[in-house]
């Protein structure tokens, strides 16, 4: 069982940990016209290093909002947010972040995008090469290295995301509802990706879902937000061993569980 | 491609050349049949004089002279246009400087200059420079700053979480972004120097196709002139085609057609 409790004194010795995540008092306003949208709220959380987190919500009640300031997008009206004992104050290497759509960018070849998530890329090409091709294996797409974006299928442009993202060798990687938009097959081999990178790379996991299952499956904690503006409601340690099937009786009882501390 | 593709190619090329083959039949018919007062010269006239002008290179010293003048001066437009392009649409504030300025100018044609232009700069190359640089320049500028207005700003986002230099912002987002609009700017701005490049020539040039034709007119060449304007077309016709086929080139991902 990986440590999920890490509220308290343990929390300050490993703060210092790369992939260790601390949101402190944060809130969030939008200006939008004459008016003031409080989207975040007094929202605390902390992500030990090493966990995967899924965050559920209804819509409208900030989660993409608490992604993009952890990932240095948006910076917070309220409080502050480190990661790896460090303030975060703009987007760095040590955080990755995966939208619901792929983003990209449809002028360059599935490789050249992957290159593009190189930090140090330009100084060898050939290791540059081996590197993205390393990676596109990783997600499975070393046939397609030089396909465009446009001759893709959702999920494999998705995949194409996830292997950009992992080529900045993030210590935190932010996931807005990335399998949202996939069909149900192509979304559980999805999952197990994950869970396959997420267990053979040193990586903290923050996924944003609406799918209890995918929640229960991949994450050991799942952090519930309250409705607009978003605060943390309840954060609850999934205590099942990997890997999870959910067709078990351990992962009903724990789904019937969460469900009723929705409800 | 298939049978039936290349039978309906075949067929929109045939509709196409109908009407210039068309306007030299009548051309052909009206001179042979004494019409025309005598004047306009007979297709067998222009195409001795067109075998003249070739065999003195006399036509060819006036094309590469254009075509050198088109060249430079467009470089220098694009050089000029597509950074202060780029300038305006980064920083609002030195948008609102210089548009107004811009705006002002670009309702000006060229050839409105091109007195001004010769008693400022001489009837030497730096008028024609100016005159290109001037037609040029605001196509160029303003699709550069459309281009750039419509990347998608979540590209800009990408950007951020890559870590991109500004060197690598210009060259791997705003470029191919804008790129679509880009080309277009500058297939507009070629054409557009083309023309006024001729008009500067007729007025202030010793050299050039513009010139040719004013020469032809000074010796009542009629030949010579009609050989002047069909150049000057077949050129702008080549300059077009030259952009579709880099068009087609850079921006095959649009459409699936890169080759690899
Ligand atoms: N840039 C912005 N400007 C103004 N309001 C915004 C902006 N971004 C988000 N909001 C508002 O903040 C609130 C939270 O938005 P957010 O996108 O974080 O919700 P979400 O939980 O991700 O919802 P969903 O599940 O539908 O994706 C919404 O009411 C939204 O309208
Ligand atoms: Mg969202």
């Amino acid at each position: 069982m990986r440590n999920t409790s890490c509220v308290g004194k343990t929390a300050h010795v490993i703060g210092k940990e790369p992939g260790f995540v601390e949101v402190i008092n944060v809130g969030k306003r939008f200006g939008m016209g004459t008016r003031v949208l409080e989207a975040l709220t007094d929202l605390d959380l902390i992500i030990p290093a090493g966990d995967f987190v899924t965050i559920i919500g209804q819509s409208g009640c900030g989660k993409t909002t608490l992604l993009r300031l952890i990932a240095g997008l948006d910076h917070p009206s309220e409080g502050q947010i480190k990661v790896g004992g460090k303030l975060v104050q703009g987007t760095g290497w040590d955080r990755g972040m995966i939208f619901q759509e792929p983003r990209l960018f449809p002028w360059a070849t599935v490789a050249h995008n992957v290159d593009l998530g190189l930090p140090d890329r330009g100084q060898d090409q050939q290791a540059d090469q081996d590197r993205v091709m390393a990676l596109l294996r990783l997600v499975g797409l070393e046939d397609f290295a030089i396909a465009y974006p446009g001759e893709l299928s959702g999920g494999m442009a998705q995949r194409v995301a996830l292997a950009r993202a992992l080529a900045g060798s993030p210590k935190v990687l932010l996931l807005d509802e990335p399998l949202g938009a996939l069909d149900a097959v192509t979304r559980m081999r999805m999952q197990n990706e994950l869970l396959r990178i997420w267990q053979t790379r040193a990586l903290t996991m923050v996924a944003v879902t609406h799918d209890l299952d995918e929640a229960i499956l991949l994450s050991t904690q799942i952090v519930v937000l309250s409705e607009r503006p978003g605060t943390v409601r309840r954060v609850i340690p999934v205590d099942l061993p990997y890997p999870r099937d959910r067709t078990t009786l351990e992962f009903n009882v724990f789904r019937q569980e969460l469900v009723g501390m929705l409800a | 491609m298939d049978k039936g593709g290349r039978t309906q190619k075949f067929q929109g090329f045939l509709r196409g050349i109908a009407l210039p083959l068309l306007a030299l039949i009548c051309w052909g018919l009206a001179t042979t049949q004494g019409f025309g007062g005598g004047i306009l010269p007979t297709p067998k006239d222009v195409v001795t004089a067109f075998g003249r002008l070739l065999a003195t290179k006399e036509l060819q010293t006036h094309i590469q002279i254009s075509l050198f003048r088109i060249g430079q001066g467009f470089f220098l437009a694009t050089g000029l246009a597509i950074p202060i392009g780029i300038l305006v649409a980064s920083f609002p504030r030195f948008g609102q400087t210089v548009l107004p300025t811009l705006e002002f100018l670009r309702q000006i044609p060229p050839v409105a200059w091109i007195p001004v232009f010769i008693l400022v700069l001489g009837i030497g190359e730096a008028t024609k420079l100016a005159v290109i640089i001037y037609a040029a320049f605001f196509p160029i500028l303003v699709n550069t700053i459309l281009g750039m207005t419509q990347i998608d700003h979540r590209f800009w986002e990408v950007a951020r979480l890559l870590q991109f230099s500004r060197r690598e912002t210009l060259r791997e987002l705003i470029l191919p972004a804008a790129a679509p609009s880009l080309i277009a700017g500058l297939r507009l701005g070629l054409s557009n120097s083309w023309r006024a490049l001729v008009a500067a020539e007729m007025l202030a040039a010793f050299s050039g196709l513009g010139y040719m034709i004013m020469a032809a007119r000074s010796l009542v060449r009629m030949d010579e002139m009609f050989i002047g304007i069909a150049v000057i077309g077949v050129l702008g016709l080549l300059f077009d085609w030259g952009w579709k086929v880099l068009e087609k080139h850079l921006l095959c991902w649009q459409n699936r057609s890169c080759d690899r």
